[in-house]
């Protein structure tokens, strides 16, 4: 099945090629692309569903960007989690640092912690795994 | 002087680039999109990144993720390929003011030369042959406009200044078409560039392309490597490239050679260059300068034994060009067929997974790719999968080179363009050399109506 960040170059061909209504059928997924709006190229028109059949929640929390991977504030402003801690969506459960600058790195989805993924002070790229939760 | 290079691209470009750097002693980092994680230069590199989702805008186009990763990995200057931020003056701004190297020429040089007016302003005070046009953007006045054309002479074209492959331009053969073809130009161009403004030069019927390659440095030296014959193309998409350019006077080159290095000199160009002309009538006319390493550019390190990326990479280190114009000798005929994974007469992409990979070798030849088996062509991006270069004594050696090479290269479990090129070097238009750039275009529809006819 097609990957949601294959998606955008999919809508951005599809609205150029002036096509109304794209289905596509997987055995474990499908995708419906509605075309609607007078926009073409930048897909803003587009209306995207995608719906995963077995339904199972990714558990693992993933970098949504790239920086020297802080387990907890520096300045000791937050604990390090540990397993068994409950995490709630928005909270921030990790830091990505770059020089002077610390951004923190959000749950996407709650749940309880089971491990840490990565290391404090690792190179972490986009997407890599940071925390995988039960 | 930097010693690590980051490589702001993907694909056969960026390996090419790698490659370049450790011929320098040069440490590498290649950041990469999602779909990118097992391309070859990544698995190569010193440090490697993701930085984005596959989507092009999000990864290889995001600038300041780039400009994070080259903070966070140590890399001191970045290099860009091309495609993609090549030849973006503001990301090789942003590059400077982050006091990083940007590989290519600086900032201003970009936008001096990616501006077509302006551009086309400097070549022709440097005496660079120009096609005969407005000079500067179209007045609003119809008389003028009409007292302009009559002097540039018709058929002529009328194109957005801010346009570009193809788009925002239109054809005026006659002087009763041409206020309403302008009217229509201008607003087109207003709506799809947001830039109203519009120029008009001389339309040839039947050119060739034909380029200079130019290598600068800081220290005032500049030369040029000999042309391309890039004629073979298909909707601006350049499939066979080769030198020498078949049929024209070499003094004619020769001539031209030195007025591009010697217009590199005057503007303080640094870098590797491409002078990009047309050819008609015995005469050149000057197009663009696409300030970047090209496609091609192997054709012209094959003829004369330059590794053009790594004199790109030294002279932005300051370093002065390793050889003068003196030492520049081409040898022998080259051509390169550019291997895509798309369907070879369709023309529609062919991503998917690479279960056979043969490459082709022996003298005389060359193959650029990233490609290896199992390889995962993603869909996400330009369908170029490899270069395949010959070099030969003549140019008949060099096309009995190409059909073996062809011949010798295995490809399976996708498209590829290697049927069309075995089928289009046995072409007698093309064999015979000396093509126009409608030539393949005539050629490939004149195939689809000889099969509607069967």
């Amino acid at each position: 099945m097609i990957s949601p960040d294959e998606i955008p170059a999919l809508v951005q061909r599809l609205a150029a090629a002036d096509i109304e209504l794209f289905e596509c059928n997987w055995p474990d997924g499908a995708l419906l692309l509605r075309f609607g709006g007078a926009e073409t190229g930048g897909g803003e028109g587009a209306v995207v569903a995608q719906q995963n059949r077995d339904d199972v929640a990714q558990p693992v929390l993933k970098s949504p960007g790239i920086g020297v991977l802080r387990l907890c504030h520096p300045l000791g402003a937050t604990q390090q989690l540990a397993e068994g801690d409950q995490i709630e969506v928005g909270q921030p459960v990790a830091y990505l640092e770059t020089g002077d600058v610390l951004l923190p790195v959000h749950a996407k989805q709650s749940g309880v912690m089971a491990r840490w993924l990565a290391d404090e002070g690792d190179l972490t790229g986009y997407g890599a795994p940071l925390i995988e939760l039960f | 002087m930097f010693d690590t290079v980051l490589i702001a691209n993907r694909g056969e470009i960026a390996l090419r680039i790698l490659r370049a750097c450790r011929v320098l002693g040069l440490k590498v980092v290649a950041v990469h999109s999602e779909a990118d994680a097992t391309l070859r230069h990544v698995a190569l590199a010193d440090t490697s990144l993701c930085i984005g989702p596959a989507n092009a805008r999000d990864s290889y186009l995001n600038q300041k993720m780039l400009l994070q990763a080259a903070r966070l990995t140590g890399a001191q200057a970045i290099h860009p390929g091309y495609g993609f931020l090549s030849e973006s003056a503001d990301f090789a701004g942003a590059v400077e003011a982050a006091g990083l190297v940007f590989i290519g020429p600086t900032s201003k040089a970009i936008r001096l030369l990616g501006d077509k007016i302006s551009a086309k302003a400097v070549m022709a005070r440097a005496g660079i042959p120009c096609v005969p046009g407005s000079d500067g953007a179209l007045p609003d006045d119809g008389v003028t406009i009409l007292k302009m054309a009559a002097k540039v002479g018709y058929p002529l074209i009328v194109k957005a200044t801010a346009g570009g492959g193809g788009r925002g331009m239109r054809i005026v053969r006659a002087e009763n078409e041409l206020l309403q073809a302008v009217a229509m130009t201008r607003e087109e161009a207003a709506k799809a560039f947001g830039n109203p403004d519009l120029y008009m030069e001389r339309f040839l019927e039947h050119p060739r392309h034909v380029e200079i390659q130019v290598l600068a440095d800081s220290h005032g030296n500049a030369v040029w490597l000999g042309e391309r014959d890039c004629s073979m193309q298909r909707r601006h998409q350049k499939l066979i490239e080769e030198t020498p350019a078949p049929g024209i006077d070499r003094a004619e080159i020769s001539d031209l050679g030195a007025l591009c290095s010697q217009a590199c000199r005057e503007i303080g160009y640094a870098g590797a260059g491409t002078f990009e002309f047309l050819y008609e009538g015995g005469q050149f006319f000057f197009i663009e300068v696409n300030t970047r390493v090209q496609v091609e550019h192997p054709v012209t390190e094959m003829a004369t034994g330059v590794d053009i990326l790594v004199e790109q990479i030294r002279v932005m280190q300051g370093l002065p060009l390793s050889f003068t114009q003196d030492d520049v000798r081409p040898r022998g005929h080259v051509i390169e067929c550019r291997i895509n994974a798309e369907h070879p007469w369709s023309f529609i992409p062919s991503p998917g997974r690479v279960d056979k990979w043969e490459p082709p070798a022996g003298p005389g030849v060359r193959v650029d790719s990233h490609l290896y088996e199992g390889y995962l062509v993603p869909p996400n991006y330009d369908s170029l999968i490899a270069k395949l270069v010959v070099q030969g004594r003549t140019r008949d050696d060099a096309l009995n080179r190409m059909r073996a090479a062809l011949d010798e290269l295995v490809i399976e479990g996708i498209e590829t363009s290697v049927p069309l090129h075995k089928v289009l070097i046995e072409e007698p238009g093309f064999a015979a050399g000396g093509v126009d750039i409608h030539h393949l275009e005539r050629w490939l529809a004149a195939q689809t109506d000889e099969k509607a006819k069967t």
